[in-house]
Formats: C-alpha cells, sequence, structure tokens
C-alpha cells in the first residue's frame, strides 16, 4: 500500500500574546512577575477587572491577546462520563484557545480573549478536595474541553506539576486533550502511566485551511511518539470529520490520515481513538465565513438538531463506515469511540466486519517505556474502556 | 447666516456633499407643503465657486421642484463661515431628531461622519448610533457601513421592499455583479426577512460546495424562470424558489423525504390521518395521527391498515426506513 504523502513540518513558535492585560488583584502573584518577565515582547496594561477588558469585534485580534486574573468559582466541571464505573471532570485552567479553528463553536460567544488564572494553586486545592471526595472510585480529570490542553502551557507550565501529581494518585487519571506539539519539557516527568495525552487529528489539508495556528499533522504524530517512548498513554480525536459530498475521495482522506496514523504509531500502542462528526451552531456559518472565506466546511447536507446542526445520519453512516473498518483492521471496537452516537450505530458498522478479522485483531499493548509498576494492574495491558460520550471542540 | 429667498435653479441638487437622504418618499411633504407651504427654510452653504450647496432640506427642496416652485427659503452660511464637518453634523442631527431614516441613509450617516468628521468606531457608536435609533453596538456600526459596498440599484431595492438589515448585510457581502444577478431573481419577489436570510445562505452555500460562482448557481438551476413564472403569486413564487433550493442543497435528505412522502401515499390512508417520522431520519420511530367522531371512521382507517398489512406496503416503508 502507498503511504500518503507526509505533510510539510512547520516550526511553530509557542503562544507569544501581543497584549496582556493584568488584573490588578493578580499583579504581584509570583505566577504574574514571572510571566511579565518572560514575555518582554508583549504590551502590558493593568486593568482593575478582567471584565472591563474590552472584548475586540475582530477575533483573531483576541486570540493575541490574554488575560490574567485571578481564580474565581470552580476550575472542576462535572462531565458525563462514558464509562458509568468512573467521575469524569473537567479541569479549566484558562479559557479560550490561540489556535484559531474554523469549526469552533465558540466564536458566536462575545468572550473571546483567552483568560488565564495565575493563581492555579486554588485549581489544585479544589483538585485534590475532589479526589479525596472520590477516592473510592475511579476518577478521570480531563483538561482541554474548553480549552486546548497544552497551548498555554509553555506560559504557565501546569502540566509539569499536574503530571506527578496525579503520578501520585492510586484511582485517578489525567487526560491532556490537545493540538500542541510542546511536551518536550514534560517527557522526563514521573508520571506513572497515570496520564494520557489525547492529540486532535485531521487530514494534512483540513489541518492546512481550518485550523490556524496549530501544529501540523506531522508534528503532532511525531510529538505522540515521543510521548509513547517516554512511556505516556496516547490516544487520538478525529474531530471533527466532515463530510461536505460524501464521496470517496472525502473519505479517502480520512483513510488516508488513518494509514498515515498507523505508519507513524504502531497501533498496538494507541489506547483508543475517538471519531465526531461536525456539529456546529446555527449561526456559527455566517460568522466562520467571515473569518475563514474559503471554508467549504459548512456545505455540506445538515440537519437541525435542537441549537445546533449537523449531516444526518443517512450522510454520517456511508461516511463512518469506511473509517470503522478501516480502523478494526487495527484495533478493538472498544478502542474505537464514537462520540455523539448511540450503540446501534457502532453495532451496525461492527456487524459489516468479516468474523475472522474481529478473532484477529490484536490487543493494545503497554506503552513503550513503562516508567514503574502500573498502579492499576490491568490497565496498561487489557483493552481500554471507551471514553467519552461528549463533543470534543475547542475554542 | 442670513435668511433669504433663493431662486431653487441656484441651488446645486447635484452636489450630494452632505446629503444622507436616499430613496425619499416625498408624498406626505408634499400634501403638507402645498396645504400651508414651507414651514421651515432649508440650510445651504455658498460655495467659493459661488453655487449654493445643500446642508439640510434636500427632500423640501426636491418638493418644491415638483411642485413648480420658483424661490425656497433658505438660512445662507457663507463657506468660511461653516466648515464642512460642521455643515455635516448640521445636516445629520436634522435628519436624525425626524426618526425617519432608512438603513441606506444610516450608513450614510455614519459613513460620512467617518468622512467629514474623523470620528472613531466608539464614538460613533457610543454618542451618534443612539440617535439613528439604533443599539450602542459594534457589530451593528459594521453592519449598517457595510451596506456601502451594495449597488445603487440594490440600495433602491432594500428601501423599496424595506428590507431587514441583516439581509441587506448578507447582500452587501456579495460583489456587484453579483448583487446584479441576484436583482434580477429578488425583484420578482417579497420574501419575509427570516426567508431571504435562508435563501440567501442556501444559494451561498451551493455555490460554495460546487465551487461555483452565485451567478452560475442562478444560471444553472434557471431559478430566475421560477421566479418570472407570471401564473404564480408571490407567495407561491418564494415557496417555489424555497423548494428548489432546498432540493438541490440537501439532495440525499429530499430524495428521502419524497420517497417516504409516495410510499406514505401508497398506504391510501384516509383523510385526517397522518403516519408521522423523523423529518430528518434521525429517530426510527413512527407515529399514527387520527381524528375522528364516529366509530365508523375508526373502522375505515382499521380497514386501510389492514390492507396496506396485507400488501406489504407496512412492512416496506418499515424496511425502507431503517435501512
Amino acid at each position: 500500500m502507498e503511504l500518503p504523502k507526509k505533510s510539510p513540518k512547520k516550526f511553530l513558535p509557542p503562544f507569544r500574546p501581543d497584549q496582556i492585560w493584568i488584573d490588578r488583584s493578580v499583579e504581584a502573584h509570583p505566577q504574574t512577575l514571572r510571566l511579565i518577565a518572560q514575555l518582554r515582547a508583549s504590551h502590558i496594561d493593568f486593568v482593575d477587572s478582567a471584565d472591563v477588558v474590552q472584548r475586540p469585534e475582530d477575533i483573531s485580534e483576541a486570540k493575541r491577546q490574554v488575560i490574567l486574573s485571578k481564580h474565581r468559582g470552580k476550575s472542576l466541571r462535572p462531565l458525563h462520563p462514558f464509562d458509568h464505573h468512573e467521575s469524569l471532570f473537567e479541569l479549566a485552567l484558562a479559557k479560550g484557545n490561540p489556535f484559531d479553528l474554523s469549526y469552533c463553536p465558540f466564536q458566536c460567544a462575545p468572550q473571546t480573549i483567552p483568560q488565564m488564572d495565575v493563581d492555579f494553586e486554588h485549581a489544585f486545592a479544589e483538585l485534590a478536595s475532589c479526589l479525596h471526595t472520590n477516592a473510592d472510585r475511579s476518577t478521570r480529570i480531563v483538561i482541554g474541553e474548553s480549552s486546548d490542553g497544552l497551548a498555554f502551557d509553555p506560559l504557565l507550565g501546569y502540566a509539569a506539576l499536574l503530571i506527578p501529581f496525579f503520578a501520585e494518585k492510586v484511582n485517578a487519571t489525567l487526560e491532556i486533550k490537545t493540538r500542541s506539539v510542546f511536551i518536550d519539557h514534560l517527557l522526563e516527568l514521573k508520571h506513572r502511566s497515570r496520564t494520557t495525552f489525547c492529540w486532535y487529528l485531521n487530514p494534512a489539508s483540513l489541518i492546512a485551511s481550518e485550523e490556524r495556528g496549530t501544529p501540523s499533522l506531522e508534528l503532532r504524530l511525531e510529538a505522540a511518539e515521543k510521548a509513547l517512548t517516554a512511556g505516556y498513554r496516547v490516544r487520538f480525536t478525529i474531530d471533527p470529520i466532515i463530510p461536505i459530498k460524501g464521496d470517496d475521495a472525502e473519505i479517502g482522506q480520512y483513510i488516508d490520515l488513518i494509514s498515515h496514523l498507523f505508519a507513524a504509531i504502531d497501533a498496538k500502542h494507541i489506547q483508543g481513538i475517538s471519531l465526531a462528526t461536525l456539529r456546529y451552531p446555527r449561526g456559527l456559518p455566517e460568522i466562520a465565513r467571515k473569518r475563514f472565506p474559503g471554508t467549504r466546511i459548512f456545505s455540506g447536507e445538515c440537519v437541525p438538531d435542537g441549537h445546533t446542526l449537523h449531516p444526518p445520519k443517512f450522510v454520517r453512516e456511508p461516511f463512518l463506515r469506511p473509517i470503522w473498518l478501516k480502523l478494526r483492521e487495527r484495533l478493538e471496537a472498544q478502542q474505537i469511540v464514537l462520540l455523539n452516537e448511540n450503540n446501534d450505530l457502532r453495532e451496525k458498522l461492527d456487524a459489516l466486519l468479516p468474523v475472522f478479522e474481529l478473532n484477529s485483531t490484536p490487543a493494545v499493548s503497554s506503552p513503550l517505556r513503562v516508567e514503574s509498576a502500573p498502579l492499576f494492574p490491568a490497565a496498561p495491558t487489557s483493552p481500554p474502556q471507551a471514553t467519552l460520550s461528549f463533543s470534543a471542540v475547542d475554542a | 447666516m442670513l435668511l433669504q429667498h433663493l431662486p431653487i435653479s441656484s441651488i446645486n441638487i447635484a452636489d450630494d456633499s452632505y446629503r444622507t437622504t436616499f430613496a425619499p418618499r416625498l408624498e406626505e411633504l408634499k400634501r403638507s407643503i402645498r396645504t400651508v407651504g414651507l414651514v421651515q427654510p432649508i440650510t445651504v452653504r455658498h460655495t467659493t465657486e459661488g453655487t449654493f450647496q445643500i446642508i439640510t432640506g434636500y427632500k423640501r427642496v426636491l418638493v418644491m421642484k415638483e411642485l413648480n416652485r420658483q424661490s425656497v427659503p433658505a438660512l445662507v452660511c457663507e463657506h468660511n463661515e461653516i466648515p464642512p464637518d460642521r455643515a455635516f453634523l448640521m445636516n445629520f442631527h436634522d435628519n436624525a431628531v425626524r426618526g425617519e431614516m432608512n438603513i441606506i441613509e444610516k450608513s450614510n450617516a455614519l459613513a460620512k461622519l467617518q468622512q467629514f468628521c474623523s470620528l472613531s468606531e466608539e464614538e460613533l457608536v457610543t454618542q451618534h448610533l443612539p440617535l439613528l435609533n439604533e443599539e450602542p453596538s459594534y457589530k451593528i456600526l459594521h453592519q449598517l457601513l457595510s451596506l456601502q459596498a451594495l449597488t445603487e440599484q440594490m440600495r433602491h431595492h432594500v428601501v423599496t421592499t424595506d428590507m431587514a438589515l441583516t439581509s441587506a448585510v448578507r447582500i452587501a457581502e456579495f460583489t456587484s455583479t453579483t448583487q446584479q444577478s441576484l436583482l434580477a431573481v429578488l425583484s420578482y419577489i417579497r420574501p419575509s426577512g427570516a426567508k431571504l436570510n435562508e435563501l440567501l445562505s442556501l444559494i451561498r452555500e451551493i455555490s460554495a460546495r460546487d465551487g461555483v460562482s452565485v451567478e452560475s448557481v442562478l444560471d444553472r438551476y434557471k431559478l430566475l424562470t421560477i421566479v418570472a413564472d407570471p401564473d404564480a403569486s408571490q407567495t407561491e413564487k418564494v415557496k417555489a424558489l424555497r423548494q428548489t433550493l432546498r432540493g438541490i442543497r440537501l439532495p440525499q435528505l429530499t430524495e428521502r423525504q419524497n420517497k417516504l412522502a409516495e410510499l406514505i401515499q401508497s398506504l391510501e390512508l384516509p383523510d385526517h390521518a397522518k403516519l408521522i417520522t423523523d423529518p430528518y431520519f434521525e429517530n426510527q420511530k413512527f407515529k399514527l395521527e387520527y381524528q375522528f367522531t364516529q366509530p365508523e371512521e375508526l373502522n375505515v382507517l382499521m380497514m386501510k391498515i389492514k390492507g396496506a398489512f396485507e400488501k406489504q406496503q407496512w412492512q416496506k416503508i418499515f424496511d425502507w426506513y431503517q435501512a
């Protein structure tokens, strides 16, 4: 089989804002002082409250700014778990996202300037309390739902604190969902396989046209490989899958992506892959079309479902079928999660597989480097439980 | 500033330097002037070339001219007496307080405030939009200013059809050539704001999906022929256009909906009986709804259902729907 041509690698510096707004309540916080020293090229303004910062109407301009603020409210948000035996929470240490995605529904929201709580010791205290309360059951904490899990890490450095924190936990794991590739500083950390990195993937052409400011597919796969070598668990999310005409050429892009992924990363080391078809609020195409004039992603056949639009089942199903079958060549059914779909569809798709393939699918193996004896004895060698049942799209 | 009676011929009506008025409706003013004469003098600026520029009172001059009056009472300012920015502000406030400006006039006013007075967006939003009876919002400011991209003909269409701002903004995003092609279609119909927005979105999405121009979409699917049907009413034309565009935009859904309608038709259910399904084919459940007043009517339904069962028609629908 001929592998798809690799997409070009491009150097992408970590996020550096042009403008920083500092809430006076955190002006003397050590994190703020460190950031001021680090970001000398950025223009800095002090404000009495983050609320008074005027949001630019141009989202791209807003994404080049950042507000450093004080922690308010809760940092942990319960999510609906896919596996009812575990508790699932999102840990939000920042709002907004420097990455600019044409399909991001948060483009419709007025809150656009990325905002980071510098005093994240409060978030850690809340996290510790939550894990203590849920000590008797398995708990998974996800970062990267309402923001990218690592995009702000080069500034804040929270991942290097979270990963060792979870390494010490018995019944809790961390999942970092990201498009970022800045993980070198995390590779030597003590993690005890308690942290999973989940990279969002899409065909290289789609990344180039619809995901401004994000690392290329090549770089993401390289980062995943590094994470695996360092003993971390790795999974992927192909999101959003976008049927436009639904023809072979379009499906072929996703098949090529999977071939590319399996060529770069041994499927035995992949914990799982989630798939999600496009879903967007009604008002998004008008906004996104102005910001991404060349985009065609909203021109596929879509039907309403409440306040959102999505491809109808008779479009999704034939589109997902070959993708599912391609993944099933190397992964077990329970390693593949169909986000926003009910079980009927996965059963229907799996019923299409020849029986011999079902029996010959390899089980997922442990990470390349096991740092220490696993605290969940069965976890590294048994297939992982399907993980999420909600749509994951970053701002 | 002196009050004078100026010959109308001495006023340079073509000079639109301070004009915001666009496609004015003059009937009421004409009736008023005919009845009581001109109550309020116009204001003009005497230029160095010796002509008179209208600062306020463009509509009054038009009416006086239509009524064949020879002169008009005017407050005359010398060119050095009033700078252009001040002159335009007079016009703006004169029109704004009347509260009768259409969206093109509001757009003109804001564009000229920028041009003459070099006002910042913040000043326009906070100080001038409220005077135009608009919310002090940057979004509205940008929407109104975007109407400057409308062609002259389209501006007339916007005003005469009392088009909603959101629709006009969508049209202003098209090139002038595209606007001209669209106008050919739109001139035949008067859809509501929501319907017009839907039609424009459908056309744009088809154009994006097929990678062809809007003009090609209009031409390829003969949309002009649909709206130009002399036998169809306005409502029918809009409905036909919407159906055609939805069929092109959502071909698989339309085909399935048509097929389902055909299958349901074959059941020959009695009147007032409806087999209801999810229009988007997500939900697999069917619902049968029937209104009746007599037990005999219920019997008719039962017989029809039974007959269709015997002919395997129900099975056919279920098999097709759930496949």
